[in-house]
Formats: structure tokens, C-alpha cells, sequence
């Protein structure tokens, strides 16, 4: 009787302790509007599951999480690395899930997957049929075939670790930073996209990992340095044609931040970088700018994104890394319009 | 289908045969046994008095021998394992505290790496241990470094008197899991020896669903240890005594992808050597021991789709002399002096660290003539690993009426050194850390009870740690370094019931056991941000756990429950593992033939096969069966 009476208690503890966890919250429905808002994507932690997107609306200024969970009813993987934007489709270049996630931008639905086995960083465009993809590890770039979904060819680099892509006529310029354990890096690699072959390396400063384009045409490239040597890094020009360096202009020292970005305005004419704290220059500029235009104030700026109609500047702080973070809009002199929550390390901000 | 069918007849062929074995009668049938464990580390007894300690039952234990320590742990109260799954790394977090704040002491030697200050609870297999027992609570006073939120003892017991003994522990079942321990004990009045072997195996293929929710069996997740551990005393005149232990250890393990990696080729091979000698003599007032001992470890850890070739080697020297003496009645004193070196050679090292230490430390313990009133005070300081170490008192008193009712209080002040990858990691490494440190306050109540058929215990404790300085790494200057900006609140409580009940000749038992703690995080770099306040990652408020158990003639059917609450994955507990409930069964049947003895067992593990993690996307093992055998021979 007594030890019915106790094991009745001890089972009402149990189910009074163990069973209190709450459903996790269901985002809304959502439709990503045309010029209506940002795509934020939130990177997750290593193995954490938890990357995300999360779209901020301008209307209203309101933000909705997890839009890719909410709308596919399954989570969206391991380390959103980047998202690339073709049309309407959006390419989700999932780093530690070993996939791309291939996206419908309007209503976000999964369109399908490329598995690309190895640890994926980002997603280049080349045609209709075919893309690259670089490698954090594999001393590649994968060649995927767009309609077979899968990786048909990998071109071999002298680096171990291939970061970013820009395409320029038939050929394409990756950046390659130093990897651990390897000897520095400091060059651009030159692959003929026709042929998918390595043809020539550009050497800028050390560690190049941001790339982007200016309105004339220009390779803008953001180099780390080295923090084991102290060797400052330094943001070069290059003219993709000569490949021949236009610029050097070499940092003072390497406090850098943990991930470098790098932007440019809707018109191609003004730079946009992080090194701490955010600083701006025009693409004309002599030299570098001595102050920043946002100070860090503490934060760890590891997203920047600039909105292309008013020139808003769009910060993520990745805080420690293992907690959902906050998101910052600046209007173009640098005074705070706005903040929001987001995910779990916001480190992409893009405009569809 | 095949799988159920091989389940089905693991379990039924040897209770088939179980039934047609003579049955032996227990010794614990007549008296009702509260399992207490002889304790051999001289510092652990009598010198806490007031510090709440769990030894893990000896019966549970037996069901465990061939496996490891992470088990052993899971079900005490105030302790929670993470255990990544599939015989890889396992740790022990003591009250809100961290892994790296729990000493665990193989006889007394800290067995923590000192590249990573932890130990792996996935390669110490219990059969090695005479005596597992945990101390709740801060105990740097005694133990140094790292027993910031408790300690794990890990025993030998010299052979007594009593000739040659062989036994053996096999145990088989899902997933391919194979343990098995071999040990020779020879005991004599001038001689011990115990050797002991062990080996372990799996293919630890289980069922698990990838976060798209498609089911799989866990790939490249097979792991196999093994290991040898030679045990001598040598007893001379006028109380000298001579003990060797030579410990050598060796796993390989295939390391699964998580939930969210399609594979993995990653894979970690540990080797360990471990070489002690001590010298005790125990006079009429006085004692000591003298210690030495050499501690060796490799990590080569392996993955071809990262590029990561990692070899890492750890020694560690330790020299110690302790000794105590009676003041007078009810006043002993103990002192002791302790030298440690540390040298870690890593191909992820530029250098080569190494570090000296030197500690000293002495206790007053006394008792009240009609041994109501035990108190014990200590400290100790320690000097060397090139930085300033605090000095840590602690205070523990234990008072006791007539058996039925015990309290005991204890304050201490407790730290740890910062580890070697803290230190030294390439372009991270901190060499400006602090020691982390901070002050434990505990207490408990405890009362036993005998009445008719009836006899019970209950406890009731509760626990305070303010820790400053702790360790963590967060993104500066360009990269992830260790930075001593946390503090940290822990406190709770616990409470355990035991109730048993003498049923003819066999006996009912219940026990349980639940604790509450709040860990919180008081302060760091980002103080105000979404992490002020909050829970600490990988601690449950609530757990528990029950043993409802009977055994009669022979027969031993036990019933096991464990539960968790939520723990929170991200630092501002926006996300969280659900809580769970396991359930297992244990039956075994002892036996005996001519001068033949020992126990078959049949277990069944997570009972209601429950879909749980213990570190996130670490799958674990749904319901599994497992056979096991023990033979015991002596010969006076």
C-alpha cells in the first residue's frame, strides 16, 4: 500500500520535472516580396543544426525567423556559409551538411539539393548548366552540373583552403587565405571556365579572402594577414583583364576582427569593409580611411550588408557565437535606424 | 526483423538455461545491505567529514564491469554526463559546474590530460576499480587543481588474505558490443597481486534519424579498447607496505558523423601509460605515504575531409609525501608536499610548454570525545605553472546523534589552472589567463531508520558555488581565445529516498534520487547581452532518477528509471535538448558449481526507446539487449 503510494508520488515528481519542455515556436507563414525587405542568413553553430534565414521587412520593419524551417517543416542544416542569388532561385551553401540547398526566393520552398562532398564555402554561377564551388579544405573548386544536381569535376588549386569567386568573361578569380598548418597564402587563382583548368595566379596581399567587383570593373580583394607573425593584411586592387595589381593599400596593423567583410554600394563606387569596426572609401580614394565609420563598441561585426535603394548599412554581431544575435540597420553616415533580433551568428545580409 | 529475432534469443536461451542452474542463496538476504565501499585514497577518508559523497551501488555496479565509467555515473544525483554516443568522448559536470571543474583520481593521481584538463570517461572501464565514488563538492583544499566542483575517485583495493582468485566478466549484445575482463588476485599475508585485463568492442551501428528525419544506421562509429593494469602489495614488518601499479591503456575509435553530416572520416587513437609506486607506513600515532608516479598520454587524431592529422603526447611526473599523526585523542594533523611536472609535445604546438609545480598543504581534523562533532580544517597553496595560484582553505564539519541522524557543513575555496591549449594553442593561446576560482558552500542531512520489516534512509542537501574567471573562449583580435571573463552561479539541491523491506528470505528496495540546479551565467565580456542571467549550456535544472529492485534465492529483477529536464544548447536558452525519461532491466541469477561461483545477467537498455541526446546531434542508442556472464573461482 505505502510503496504504491510512493511510487505514484515519485512517478507525479517525474512527470511534473521531465515533461516541461515547450513545443519550439512555429514561424509564420512567409513570402519573401521583391524589393520589400533583406534575407538575413544566420551561419549556426559547428554541429549546432541551427542555421537559418531570417527576413527583415522594410514595410513594417518587423522580422521573421527561421523562414526556410517554417515554410519546408525541416531544419535547414549545419553552417549556412553563404546564399547566392540567381534569378529567382536561391543557392544555400550549407558548409558542415555538405549541400546547397537550391531555394524557390519567393516562397522559399526547397526546390532540391546538390550534395558536394568535401566542405563547401561558396556558390559561383558559371552558365546555365554549370556552377563552381569552392572548398574550405579540399585544395578544389567543384565543377556541378546544374541538372544532374552533382558535382561532375573538381579543379585542383595549389591552396588547401578556396574562399571566394567572381567571374569575369570565361574566367574566374578565387581567393585563397592561408590555411592552418600551411605555408601563407597571398594569391588570387585564375581557372578558364570553359575548360575548368587552373591558368594563372595573381599574388596580392596576405591571406586574400573578400572579393567583389566595382562599377568599373575592378577585382577589390580583402586580404586578413596573419595573425601568428603579425603580418597585417591590406585591401588591393586588381585589374582583371592585366592581372596586373592597380592598388596596395596595405593595413597599419592586423586587428582585424575574426572574419573580414567586404561590400559595395548599389552603384559600384563605394567600399565598405570591417576591420573591427566598419569603415567606408570611395572607390577612387587615395588611401585608406583612418577612421571607422561604426565603431564595434564591444560587438563582433560579422555580417555586412549594404541596401542598395538608400545605402543603409547592415551589420550582424556574432556575440559568442552560441546564442541568437542582434542585427543593426545604419543609414549611410553611420547613425543607428534600427536593430533586431536575429539568429545565431548573422553573417549575410542579401537583397532580392 | 532478422534484429528482433537475434534480440529475442539473446534473452531467452540463457534464462532457459538460467532456470536448470542451482540457486545459491544471498549473502545480503538476511541483512538488509546499504552498500558501503571500503575507501584506500588516505586523504578522501575522514579528512571531508561534511561533504556529501555517492558511492555507486555495488549491485548496479556488478551489471557495468564491462563498461565505462560515463555509465557508472549517469544515474547519481548531482552529476551529469555528456556523452557524445558510440563509445566517444565522455565527461562529468558536477553541480552546475564544468567538465574540466571535476577531478577524477585513479587512486589519487589526477587522470586529466593537461592539453585539454579532462578526462575521457569513455576509456576507463570499470572493471578496473575496485571502488567508484563521487564527491560532491569544491575540494582543491585536498586534491589541487580541477576538483573546482567535485571529484570522481577511481580505487584499487589490495587483495586480502585469502589465496587465488580468478574471475571473469563477458558481455555481448547490440551493436556488436563485446567487453570482456579477465583478473587474477593472489592474496597473502605478505603478498598481493592483482592483474587485470580487459577488452572491449562495438560496431555501435544503431538506428538513428538525420535532421531530415530519414532513418539510417550510424556509419564509422566502431571503437574498441583495451587495456592491462598489473597491481602489487608488498607488506613488510612493522607496518612498511610497498604498492606498484603499472596501468597501460589502449583505444581506437571511428568517429560517427553528427546528425547533421552526411559522413565522417574522422578518427581518434588514444594510448595511455600509467606507472605508480607508493610507500606507506602506518605506526601506532603516525603515518605516511610517499608517492611517484609517471602519467603518459597520445591523442593522433585523424580526418582526411578536413585535413587534420593531429599528434599529441602528454607526461606528467607526480611526486607527493603525506603524512599524519595524532596529536592526542580525537587531534590529528596531516601534512604533505607535492611536485608535479607537465610537458605536452603537439604537432599543433610550436613550442614544447612544460610546467612545474609545487604544493603544499595541512589539515587539522578533530572529534568530540562521544564522536558527535568531526571537523576537519585545510589548505593548501600551490606555486609554479608561471602564474599566481590562490590559496585555498575549506572548512568541513560533520555531526552525527546516534546514528539516526547526521549534518554536515563545508565551505571551501577551490580553482583551476588554465590547461595547455588555453596556453599555448598556436596564435590563441592566452598566457595572461588567471587561475579560475571560486567558493563552494554545502550542507546535507542525512537520517537512517530501521523499523520491522522496514528500513530506510533519507538525505536532503543543498549547494552553493560562486565561480570568478572562468575560462572561455570567445572571437578577439581575429581569432577564438581563451579569456577569464565569466562568472558563474550555481546552486541546488538534492534529495534521495531509500526504503527497503525484508520479504521472506529476499528483500524489495527502492531508491531514488532527484536534484535541482540553477547555474547562471553572472557576467562576462557581452554582460549585458542575451546571455546575462541565463542558464549555462548543457545543464538540467531537474533530474532523476529510481531503482525499484527485488532479489530472492538467488534472483535479481531491478526495474531502473532516469530522467533529465531540457538542456539549453545556446548561451541565451533560445534553444534546448527536450528533456527524457529512460527506462532499463536488469535480471540476473547467481550460481555456483563445485568451487565455481558467479552471476548470468540479461539487461535491457532504454526500455521504452526513447529518441534522446546528451550533446546535440550526438545520437544515442534506441532499446538494446545485452547477455552477460560472470565466473568467479578461489582457492585458499
Amino acid at each position: 500500500m505505502r510503496i504504491s503510494f510512493l511510487l505514484a508520488l515519485l512517478a507525479t515528481l517525474w512527470l511534473a520535472n521531465c515533461n516541461t519542455d515547450d513545443e519550439t515556436p512555429v514561424p509564420d507563414d512567409t513570402v519573401v516580396e521583391a524589393g520589400a525587405g533583406v534575407l538575413v542568413t544566420n551561419e549556426g553553430g559547428f554541429n549546432d543544426g541551427n542555421a537559418s534565414v531570417s527576413y527583415y521587412r522594410f514595410g513594417d520593419n518587423t522580422i521573421q525567423q527561421e523562414i526556410f524551417a517554417g515554410v519546408n517543416e525541416r531544419p535547414l542544416g549545419d553552417i549556412l556559409q553563404s546564399m547566392t542569388l540567381v534569378g529567382d532561385t536561391a543557392y544555400l551553401v550549407l558548409n558542415n551538411s555538405q549541400r546547397i540547398e537550391i531555394v524557390d526566393v519567393k516562397t522559399f520552398e526547397s526546390l532540391g539539393a546538390i550534395a558536394v562532398q568535401g566542405s563547401p564555402r561558396y556558390f559561383l554561377p558559371i552558365d546555365e548548366e554549370t556552377a563552381y564551388v569552392s572548398d574550405l579544405f579540399g585544395g578544389v573548386v567543384h565543377v556541378v552540373d546544374l541538372s544532374l544536381r552533382a558535382v561532375i569535376v573538381s579543379v585542383p588549386l595549389p591552396q588547401n583552403w578556396a574562399e571566394q569567386m567572381i567571374k569575369v568573361g570565361n574566367e574566374v578569380f578565387v581567393s585563397c587565405p592561408s590555411s592552418f598548418g600551411q605555408p601563407p597564402s597571398r594569391q588570387l587563382y585564375v581557372i578558364d571556365a570553359v575548360n575548368h583548368v587552373l591558368v594563372d595566379s595573381i599574388e596580392v596581399g596576405l591571406s586574400p579572402t573578400a572579393m567583389l567587383q566595382d562599377a568599373a570593373g575592378s577585382i577589390w580583394v580583402l586580404c586578413s594577414g596573419d595573425f601568428d607573425t603579425n603580418t597585417p593584411g591590406g585591401l588591393y586592387q586588381v585589374d582583371p583583364q592585366t592581372k596586373a595589381v592597380l592598388q596596395s593599400f596595405p593595413f597599419a596593423d592586423n586587428n582585424i576582427g575574426f572574419a573580414p567583410r567586404l561590400a559595395i554600394d548599389k552603384a559600384g563606387s563605394r567600399l565598405y569593409y570591417t576591420k573591427i569596426g566598419l569603415y567606408t572609401m570611395p572607390i577612387n580614394a587615395g588611401a585608406l580611411p583612418s577612421e571607422p565609420l561604426i565603431t564595434a563598441d564591444g560587438r563582433d561585426l560579422y555580417g555586412l550588408g549594404i541596401e542598395p535603394g538608400t545605402g543603409n548599412i547592415w551589420l550582424g554581431d556574432a556575440g559568442d557565437y552560441k546564442s541568437r544575435q542582434m542585427i543593426y540597420r545604419y543609414d549611410g553616415d553611420g547613425n543607428l535606424l534600427d536593430s533586431k533580433l536575429a539568429g545565431v551568428a548573422p553573417s549575410g545580409f542579401y537583397f532580392y | 526483423m532478422a534484429y528482433f529475432r537475434r534480440c529475442f534469443l539473446y534473452c531467452i536461451i540463457p534464462f532457459a538455461a538460467l532456470l536448470w542452474l542451482p540457486g545459491r542463496t544471498l549473502a545480503q538476504t538476511d541483512t538488509i545491505d546499504i552498500p558501503e565501499v571500503t575507501i584506500t585514497a588516505s586523504r578522501l577518508r575522514g579528512w571531508q567529514p561534511g561533504q556529501e559523497q555517492g558511492a555507486v551501488d555495488s549491485m548496479q555496479l556488478s551489471f557495468l564491469k564491462t563498461q565505462n565509467l560515463s555509465e557508472a555515473l549517469r544515474r547519481q544525483g548531482g552529476i551529469y554526463v555528456r556523452d557524445y554516443g558510440a563509445g566517444n568522448i565522455a565527461t562529468a559536470a558536477v553541480r552546475g559546474t564544468s567538465a574540466g571543474h571535476t577531478a577524477v583520481l585513479w587512486n589519487g593521481l589526477p587522470l586529466q590530460d593537461p592539453m585539454l584538463g579532462l578526462a575521457d570517461l569513455s576509456i576507463l572501464p570499470l572493471f578496473f576499480f575496485d571502488d567508484t565514488r563521487l564527491a560532491l563538492g569544491g575540494a582543491s583544499s585536498l586534491w589541487g587543481s580541477g576538483a573546482l566542483g567535485g571529484a570522481i575517485h577511481l580505487d584499487s583495493r589490495p587483495e586480502r588474505e585469502g589465496g587465488l582468485n580468478l574471475s571473469y566478466q563477458g558481455e555481448g549484445g547490440s551493436f556488436g558490443f563485446l567487453g570482456q575482463g579477465l583478473k587474477l588476485g593472489y592474496g597473502s599475508s605478505g603478498f598481493s597481486n592483482s592483474t587485470k585485463l580487459f577488452l572491449q568492442s562495438a560496431d555501435n551501428d544503431y538506428f538513428y534519424k538525420d535532421i531530415f528525419g530519414k532513418e539510417k544506421r550510424l556509419p564509422h562509429a566502431g571503437s574498441r579498447q583495451m587495456g592491462a593494469l598489473q597491481e602489487n602489495t608488498f607488506r613488510f614488518p612493522d607496518g612498511h607496505q610497498l604498492g606498484v601499479h603499472f596501468w597501460a591503456h589502449q583505444a581506437e575509435r571511428d568517429i560517427p558523423p553528427s546528425r547533421v553530416q552526411p559522413d565522417s572520416r574522422a578518427r581518434q587513437e588514444d594510448e595511455a601509460l600509467r606507472a605508480a609506486l607508493d610507500w606507506q607506513w602506518v605506526g601506532q600515532r603516525s603515518s605516511w605515504i610517499t608517492r611517484l608516479a609517471l602519467l603518459q598520454n597520445r591523442l593522433q587524431y585523424t580526418d582526411s575531409l578536413t585535413n587534420t592529422f593531429s599528434d599529441s603526447r602528454t607526461r606528467s611526473i607526480l611526486a607527493e609525501a603525506e603524512g599524519t599523526h595524532s596529536l592526542s585523542s580525537g587531534l590529528d594533523v596531516k601534512g604533505g608536499l607535492q611536485f608535479n611536472y607537465l610537458e605536452a609535445l603537439s604537432d599543433v604546438y610550436p613550442g614544447f610548454p612544460r610546467q612545474d609545480r609545487w604544493a603544499a598543504f595541512a589539515a587539522l581534523r578533530w572529534e568530540s570525545p562521544g564522536r558527535q562533532w568531526l571537523a576537519v580544517v585545510s589548505g593548501r597553496q600551490e606555486w609554479g605553472a608561471g602564474r599566481a595560484i590562490p590559496f585555498t582553505p575549506s572548512l568541513s564539519l560533520r555531526w552525527q546523534n546516534e546514528g539516526a541522524l547526521e549534518a554536515g557543513l563545508s565551505a571551501s575555496r577551490n580553482y583551476r589552472l588554465p590547461t595547455f591549449n588555453d596556453l599555448y594553442w598556436p596564435g590563441a593561446g592566452n598566457p595572461n589567463l588567471r587561475p579560475e576560482k571560486g567558493w563552494n558552500q554545502s550542507l546535507y542531512l542525512k537520517t537512517e531508520k530501521e523499523w520491522g520489516h522496514w528500513r530506510g534512509l533519507a538525505q536532503l542537501s543543498g549547494f552553493n558555488y560562486n565561480v570568478e574567471d572562468w575560462i572561455i573562449w570567445l572571437p578577439e583580435d581575429g581569432l577564438f581565445r581563451p579569456e577569464n571573463v565569466r562568472q558563474v552561479w550555481s546552486r541546488g539541491g538534492s534529495a534521495r529516498l531509500i526504503l527497503e523491506r525484508r520479504l521472506g528470505a529476499g528483500q524489495l528496495r527502492l531508491e531514488g534520487n532527484y536534484s535541482y540546479t540553477r547555474s547562471t551565467n553572472e557576467g562576462s565580456r557581452d554582460a549585458a547581452g542575451p546571455s546575462f542571467g541565463k542558464q549555462l549550456i548543457y545543464v538540467p535544472r531537474h533530474q532523476g532518477g529510481a531503482t525499484l529492485a527485488w532479489q530472492s534465492g538467488g534472483w535479481y529483477l531491478a526495474y531502473l528509471q532516469e530522467c533529465a529536464g531540457r538542456t539549453y544548447t545556446l548561451s541565451d536558452n533560445s534553444d534546448w535538448l527536450p528533456g527524457f525519461t529512460l527506462g532499463a532491466l536488469r535480471l540476473s541469477r547467481d550460481w555456483q558449481w563445485k568451487t565455481f561461483s558467479g552471476r548470468l545477467y540479461v539487461k535491457v537498455e532504454n526500455l521504452w526507446d526513447e529518441n534522446y541526446e546528451l550533446v546535440a546531434n550526438r545520437p544515442l542508442p534506441g532499446r538494446h539487449f545485452r547477455v552477460g556472464l560472470n565466473i568467479h573461482y578461489s582457492k585458499k
